[in-house]
């Protein structure tokens, strides 16, 4: 998919690597923006990883419970029994053919290709198994980047 | 278009910031507001998540929780 056609998309599924890259200081500055103009989805599996890294991590300095900041600034999907079937059908798909399935993974692919989402992550490496089911696959480095050069281009026009 | 109704005294200060901004219309005004007021949340609820995330350190995370589970 060509970066042109990637701005196109306004709606996005971001898995937990994805998500910790937003938070990151490289990105941090930028993101109430990219948060404005983008809606992004979090599946709730997703959202459990990264919180695990955060409370592991950063236990001592947060306060509070995050995952009502994080529905402040995702729309948070819950799993579902459709969603729960589409993973299922996937998931014994490749089994079926050797390959191995991850199960936040799959789901994430589940979602995506029932609501019609691409997938945002830091590691596109993860879902090369699921290309063959049509699922679209953004880099979210890529998407970053694309979205800072826009910005720019923007503010000086 | 659509009409809204304002008191005096926010209709002068609607029309102060207007000139202030250099704007043509209230429909600008208005928008810019709008925008300004999501920004200012979406500034407040991420500096609840204001952790410095090391990314190599989340790579190796996300990738031994994955291992953990194929």
């Amino acid at each position: 998919m060509n970066s042109a056609s990637q701005l196109e998309i306004r709606e996005f599924l971001v898995d937990s690597s994805a998500l910790m890259y937003l938070h990151s200081h490289e990105v941090k500055e930028v993101l109430p923006l990219i948060l404005y103009r983008v809606k992004f989805y979090v599946l709730t599996l997703s959202a459990y990883e990264f919180l695990t890294f955060i409370y592991l991590k950063f236990m001592r300095e947060l306060k509070r419970s995050l995952l009502d900041t994080l529905s402040k600034l995702y729309e948070v999907i819950s799993v579902d029994e459709q969603i729960s079937e589409k993973a299922s059908m996937i998931a014994a798909d490749l089994l079926q053919h050797g390959v191995q399935v991850e199960t936040v993974t799959v789901f994430n692919v589940a979602v995506a290709l029932m609501k019609n989402l691409a997938i945002l992550t830091e590691i596109p490496e993860l879902y090369s198994p699921y290309s063959k089911y049509g699922v679209i696959v953004i880099d979210v480095k890529e998407f970053v980047k694309k979205f800072k050069e826009t910005l720019r281009e923007y503010i000086t026009t | 278009m659509k009409t809204v109704a304002v008191s005096e005294d926010t209709w002068r200060k609607l029309k102060e910031l207007k000139e202030k901004m250099g704007f043509s219309s209230y429909n600008e005004l208005i928008n810019l507001l709008i925008e300004k007021w999501h920004l200012i949340s979406l500034k407040e609820e991420l500096s609840k998540i204001d952790v410095n995330i090391d990314m190599n350190e989340a790579r190796r995370f996300i990738k031994y929780l994955k291992l953990q589970t194929t």
